[in-house]
């Protein structure tokens, strides 16, 4: 077990947000298998008003999550100091079989929990509530993801040992590695090309309006971002050709730069797959989501693209 | 006028019914946030003073307990490639019966640049040729203030064991910047320094060196450890880690206490905040009335929240921060660092460590808001014809 | 004439199936065209507030057909019916119901906070509606230090601030003296003669005296007569 202030604070506000979902759940239930719109009994009536009660939850829980992701980013990045072998968070996170799954954990809740409150905005609109029932089914997901994460950040963080010797940034990515290789047998150009490639595609399905292959490119748009950053951009923000890592970026050093390339990234391919659901489940039209995400992902690639531009005119070469 | 000012206005309004919420909140703000400055400020000020100590130290343990340690070793180590110089440090605990306190008696070699220079910035206008002619000594502040209790105004007598009491001048006071870890002690030269704390001459408290290159010190601590097995050997990144945790572990139990007394203002505030009087009723009817939704009237009752815990929350950290800083000696260091010995004369160095306001922020606004989310639904819910009853 | 307010077979029973059961609205059947001035007329606990609150959409009836402006509110979940309630009505009660440690300035913008409306166009709306009513001189006095009449012009200034179409009032001038019931009724005839539809629920006799072509509704044990 590792212990610092910082997770004493982490764990204590997820364990709150926690018991709000247990408190909400009762609701939720009642809704799910109650709710009659066109009864005009009393229970009809109170469960409508429960609704908001729910909804307040979940507005909470989101605002508060999204807070929460880049403390715990910094969390895991002041616990590499405990741990011998991590230098950053890269360490951290593998130091058991958990950490990446709690990660990615994270960010479909928050994904999941977005699009609830975009579909229950949508579902206010309307006079007869008629989205209730998949938002509460959505409910019924994220509440189920919210235990498990919690189960999972408790299996993580006391199966961390202080005393085992974890990988660094350089051995999980670097040269050495051979955990992880580059995705469909590409070679890091093919994939930069493929990124460059992808985002066009997204652009111009975001002209055409076909959404539906808007968000599929987009989720491919993530994949390939994760490998393109940390495989080529990063050693340019680092400028250092043999220092490839997803979480220094999120360091001091580098000026945080980190939040601003995962969050236009993660905010991305968040809108879109948000428009899509929320387009899917409801009559409404979701393009201004679309267009959030296409500038969210614009500036990704720019911000990219700039450091090495930028690296190129310092010094006349790349690396 | 928005549901911000809004809140505000009811807030400002209803005073004296907010009040009490405000000053506990603030008052427990308060509490953590002195902690916070004083622990991050120690840490911090301590953090400074380990780097300049030297890159490896060695000690010998006794039933873990300091022990003599026999400089002969010196010669040996000088011979380890990479280590620029090895000195030997003398310090050690004075029994000052009369005053039944215990003065922290310190060694320094003033012939040596190294260690001269770490003495050089306690005291102004020091000079060395003065200082070593008699027997001289620098005190702290506190010390010289305990001396002069019992009439020592120019010089002390030391009491040795089967020996005449040695004389000893007060040269000087040194900087009070340096309280914080020399508030109880006296600084001479190493050879009397080894007399009074009845060392003999090959006897130092501890073996100092310093390794300009770090990549080397893992190596050399192994070398040491074939020259003397059974010593102790405490690197620099050692002191870090251990100061670290230290002060991580006390703030992590300190936050844990202080989560639990917070959880109880919160239940509390909770159980007041969901009985709703009439007149909160009346006032809910009104504003339903006039076209207020369910959603409108949660929005002003999560400002009113948000108000008050931000407004305490700020006031909380400034009044503890005047508190810590502009007051000398406050009851938070007497926790940190004790208080048996003598008198404290100890100034904090202003530091402000912005990880520690996020979790602060993290385990009170956060929970605060959401204790306020059931009672401001509830309320938000009040039945809409109150207000034409 | 179109009808603002149309009203078939209604019923409202408070706590159904318990013992303490109570049929406060009885088949209720009628309809308020726009601009007229109308007055709900009954005895204490014929259910006069009861059935202004149905109307307001602040109490959902047990059965019948509801419609205000041709829009069921009894059937709209609370976002519609409160915006239906903010742009089409205006409120007035027989205890004026301001928040009496705001100034009149602050009460009469009360309404308009769920709107995000611009602060000068708040501002200048609030203005203009207090001095209609003759108040703006006293649109820094806090509420409580107000007369019962200015209290009630202030509320009718509250009540006007949406541009409501129909104008709901419970016993208006029951907690007022003579002199200051005929300023209140000549505000809403003012405001009747704009166009506006003005329904009172009251027992006072000083409507029928002073408006000549008032439309009469009796109530009694909950039902029409
Ligand atoms: N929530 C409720 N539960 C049970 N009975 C109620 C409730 N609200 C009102 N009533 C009953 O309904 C009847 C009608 O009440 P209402 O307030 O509409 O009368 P009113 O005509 O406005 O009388 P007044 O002139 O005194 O204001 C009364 O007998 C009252 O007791
Ligand atoms: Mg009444």
């Amino acid at each position: 077990m590792i212990f610092s202030k910082s997770l004493v604070a982490f764990l204590f506000v997820e364990a709150t947000i926690g018991l709000l979902f247990i408190f909400s759940f009762y609701f939720a239930y009642m809704i799910l298998t109650r709710w009659n719109f066109n009864s005009p009994s009393k229970l009809q009536y109170t469960l409508e008003k429960r609704d908001y009660f729910v909804s307040l939850i979940l507005y909470f829980a989101l605002s508060t999550k999204v807070v929460l992701l880049p403390f715990f980013i910094n969390l895991l990045n002041s616990l590499s100091e405990k741990l011998p072998g991590a230098m950053c968070a890269a360490g951290v996170v593998s130091a058991n079989e958990y950490g990446q799954i709690l990660l990615t954990l994270k960010v479909v809740i928050i994904f999941i929990s977005g699009t609830w409150l975009i579909l229950n905005a949508k579902d206010k609109l309307e006079v007869n509530l008629p989205y209730i029932k998949p938002r509460y089914y959505l409910y019924l997901a994220l509440f189920s993801l919210i235990l498990l994460e919690l189960l999972i950040e408790y299996l993580y963080f006391t199966n961390i040992s202080t005393e085992e010797v974890v990988l660094c940034c350089s051995a999980l990515y670097g040269m050495s590695s051979a955990g992880l290789t580059l995705p469909f047998g590409l070679d890091i150009y093919g994939v930069l090309s493929l990124f460059y490639a992808t985002w066009v595609l997204l652009f111009l399905s975001y002209i055409k309006k076909y959404l539906l292959i808007n968000t599929i490119a987009n989720i491919f748009y993530l994949v390939l971002s994760f490998y393109a950053l940390t495989y080529f951009f990063s050693t340019y923000v680092y400028e250092l050709p043999t220092h490839k890592c997803p979480y220094c970026l999120f360091q001091k050093e580098y000026y945080y730069v980190g939040y601003l390339l995962w969050g236009s990234l993660i905010g991305g391919s968040f809108y879109s797959i948000a428009g899509f659901a929320v387009a899917k489940i409801t009559k409404f039209k979701t393009d201004y989501l679309y267009r959030n995400s296409l500038i969210l992902d614009t500036i990704f690639i720019a911000v990219c693209t700039l450091y090495v531009v930028a690296y190129y005119l310092k010094n006349g070469v790349f690396l | 006028m928005n549901f911000f000012k809004f809140a505000s206005l009811t807030l400002v309004r209803n005073l004296s019914k907010n009040m009490v919420i405000f000053l506990f909140f603030t008052l427990f703000i308060f509490v953590a946030s002195s902690f916070i400055f004083t622990a991050s400020s120690l840490q911090n000020s301590l953090d400074d003073e380990l780097k300049r100590q030297p890159d490896i130290l060695i000690q010998y343990k006794k039933a873990s307990r300091n022990h003599p340690i026999d400089n002969g070793i010196m010669e040996e180590i000088k011979e380890i490639p990479g280590v620029e110089k090895v000195y030997e440090r003398v310090f050690g605990y004075y029994f000052f019966d009369t005053a039944n306190k215990y003065i922290n008696v310190i060694g320094v070699d003033f012939l040596d640049d190294e260690q001269e220079k770490q003495i050089k910035h306690l005291y102004k206008g020091f000079d060395l040729k003065a200082f070593l002619q008699e027997d001289n000594m620098l005190v702290s502040s506190a010390v010289k203030k305990l001396l002069e209790q019992y009439y020592y105004e120019k010089m002390f007598n030391f009491i040795i064991e089967d020996e005449e009491p040695k004389k000893v001048n007060i040269y000087g006071v040194f900087d009070k910047k340096a309280n914080l870890f020399l508030n109880d002690s006296v600084i001479m030269d190493t050879a009397l320094a080894k007399e009074i704390l009845g060392y003999e001459e090959n006897e130092a408290s501890e073996i100092a060196m310093i390794v300009p290159n770090k990549l080397e010190i893992d190596n050399i601590v192994q070398k040491l450890l074939l020259i003397t097995p059974s010593s102790k050997i405490i690197t620099k990144d050692n002191m870090f880690k251990y100061s670290h945790e230290l002060y991580d572990y006390k703030g992590g139990v300190f936050l844990t206490l202080f989560i639990t007394a917070f959880l109880g203002f919160l239940v509390i505030f909770y159980s007041q905040a969901s009985s709703i009087s009439g007149a909160g009723k009346k006032q809910i009817g009104i504003l339903r009335a006039i076209g207020w939704s369910i959603n409108d009237v949660i929005k002003w009752k999560m400002s009113e929240a948000m108000i008050i815990s931000f407004v305490s929350f700020l006031s909380g950290v400034l009044l503890s921060y005047l508190y810590i800083f502009l007051f000398k000696n406050n009851i938070f260091v007497s926790i940190f660092l004790g208080s048996e010995n003598v008198y404290k004369d100890i100034a904090l160095e202003p530091f402000f460590d912005i990880n520690s306001f996020v979790i602060l922020f993290f385990i009170t606004v956060i929970p605060y808001l959401a204790s306020t989310l059931h009672p401001a639904w509830k309320s938000s819910i009040a039945d809409p014809t109150e207000a034409i009853k | 004439m179109t009808n603002v307010i149309e009203i078939e077979n209604l019923n409202l029973t408070f706590s159904p199936n318990t013992p303490q059961e109570f049929h406060a609205l009885k088949n209720i059947s009628l309809s308020v065209k726009e601009g007229e001035f109308c007055i709900l007329k009954g005895v204490s606990g014929s259910g006069k507030s009861t059935l202004l609150s149905v109307m307001g959409a602040l109490l959902k009836p047990t059965s019948g057909k509801l419609e205000v402006f041709s829009s069921p509110v009894s059937k709209m979940p609370d976002f519609h019916a409160s915006t239906f309630r903010r742009e089409h009505l205006g409120f007035i009660f027989q205890n004026f119901n301001l928040f009496d440690e705001f100034t009149v300035l602050e009460n009469v913008q009360t309404a308009l906070v769920p709107t995000n409306a611009p602060v000068a166009h708040m501002q200048t709306r609030a203005l203009a509606l207090l001095s209609m009513v003759n108040l703006e001189k006293k649109k820094d006095t806090t509420a409580r230090n107000l007369s019962g009449g200015e209290k009630q012009r202030c509320a009718i200034a509250r009540a006007l601030i949406n541009n409501p179409k129909l104008i709901l009032a419970d016993e208006p001038t029951a907690n007022l003296d003579r002199k200051n019931s005929e300023n209140v009724i000549e505000i809403l005839t003012k405001l009747n003669s704009q166009g506006t539809t003005v329904l009172v629920a009251t027992h006072d006799e000083i409507f029928e005296q002073m408006i000549p072509d008032l439309k009469v509704i009796h109530i009694k044990e909950g039902a029409i007569v």
